[in-house]
């Protein structure tokens, strides 16, 4: 994949244990996906830290989902709530050099759960594809 | 260890402004281990700027490198072919790495990216506190091991002040007095009866007020 393709494109890191097969059941069953997202499985999205998230979008991903289990429901108890403090505190990063926070996501699914997931895919497609991003860096 | 946070990008930006290669340097010692300095945060550090530069006309490389020890020679020594090729230095360690680093780099201006904040230790996970303030002379042994000087906010020696209420300093409610705990400890040893014991005033010629301290160990020196 060429840095130009990334740019449109979404990185979603997936808990093996959870998103991951939702978001695989959603393309298998045919519901309307974005075709820009690129998964990447994880085996806990506790396991992602900001470095991976960074380099994704430093790689030209226009924006980066952190799919994880619900909130009580990580097999390793807390990966879950480690992930999303990691993002909100990412998020504040990305406000500091004034690049637009929403380029990242958190957000949960179980693995029976293809159609929130690609739902949820969508909209962030959507959003991010409303956006000029390059416009968004620049200014 | 000694526990740093990070600058805000804008000032590590502002510092290296005109530079167009940037290494970032982390410390594989107690910066690593408070979450500062170590490698992640120096590939973060390092991620930011690119990205904060993707926006801008300015053309900037920044490499990335983690040592042992920022505070040791031989460890900064291994910096040499990558400061080489870089016109700026952020500096991810505390205040004695950033300065062995500009000893060892006299051409090449190094940036402090941390505040070093104190002497201390984990409390809980993702949380430090100060617990040695370096003073030169310790007093631990009459103390239940326990600072007065770093923990308590009037750094007194005959505790506890009249304001210390419920444990808690009158400083911050959030901190415990540490004379409360001074005293909790050495009941528990049965040694309270060194609390009778009226402590002189401190000499602080020791500390930081008689100058910049040296430490000899005659029997090394080569």
């Amino acid at each position: 994949m060429t840095t130009g393709e990334l740019r449109t494109s979404v990185i979603a890191f997936c808990c093996e244990n959870s998103a991951l097969q939702a978001v695989e059941d959603a393309r298998h069953f045919g519901m309307t996906m974005p075709e820009c997202v690129q998964t990447i499985r994880v085996p806990c999205a506790g396991k992602v830290e900001e470095d991976h998230i960074l380099k994704a979008l430093e790689s030209g991903a226009a924006g980066v989902v952190l799919f994880a289990c619900h909130t009580e429901n990580c097999q390793y108890l807390q990966g879950n709530v480690r992930a999303e403090k990691r993002l909100t505190r990412l998020r504040g990063l990305l406000d500091e050099i004034g690049y637009p926070a929403d380029a990242v996501l958190y957000a949960s699914a179980a693995p029976a759960e293809a159609a929130r997931a690609a739902r949820i895919l969508r909209t962030f497609a959507d959003d991010l594809a409303s956006v000029d991003r390059e416009e968004a860096i620049e200014q | 260890m000694i526990v740093a946070e990070r600058k805000a990008i804008s000032d590590i930006l502002q510092m290296i402004e005109g530079a167009g290669r940037v290494l970032v340097v982390g410390c594989g010692t107690c910066v690593t281990v408070c979450l500062a300095g170590g490698e992640k945060e120096v590939a973060v550090c390092a991620s930011l700027l690119r990205l904060q530069n993707q926006g801008e006309d300015r053309d900037l490389t920044v490499a990335e490198a983690t040592i042992e020890r920022q505070c040791e020679w031989e460890f900064v020594r291994e910096l040499d072919e990558l400061v080489a090729d870089c016109d700026a230095i952020v500096s991810l360690a505390c205040g004695a790495g950033v300065q062995t680093l500009a000893a060892q780099f006299e051409d090449t201006p190094v940036f402090p990216g941390l505040n070093t904040q104190f002497i201390g230790i984990p409390e809980e996970q993702g949380v430090w506190t100060e617990h040695c303030l370096a003073c030169g002379e310790c007093v631990l042994d009459k103390t239940g091991g326990i600072c007065p000087i770093a923990r308590c906010a009037k750094t007194i020696l005959n505790g506890p002040c009249g304001g210390s209420q419920d444990g808690k300093c009158e400083i911050n409610p959030e901190t415990d007095c540490a004379w409360q705990l001074i005293f909790d400890r050495l009941k528990r040893l049965g040694r309270l009866h060194m609390l009778e014991e009226i402590e002189p005033p401190k000499n602080w010629s020791h500390s930081s007020d008689g100058g910049p301290r040296k430490v000899k160990r005659e029997d090394m020196i080569l």
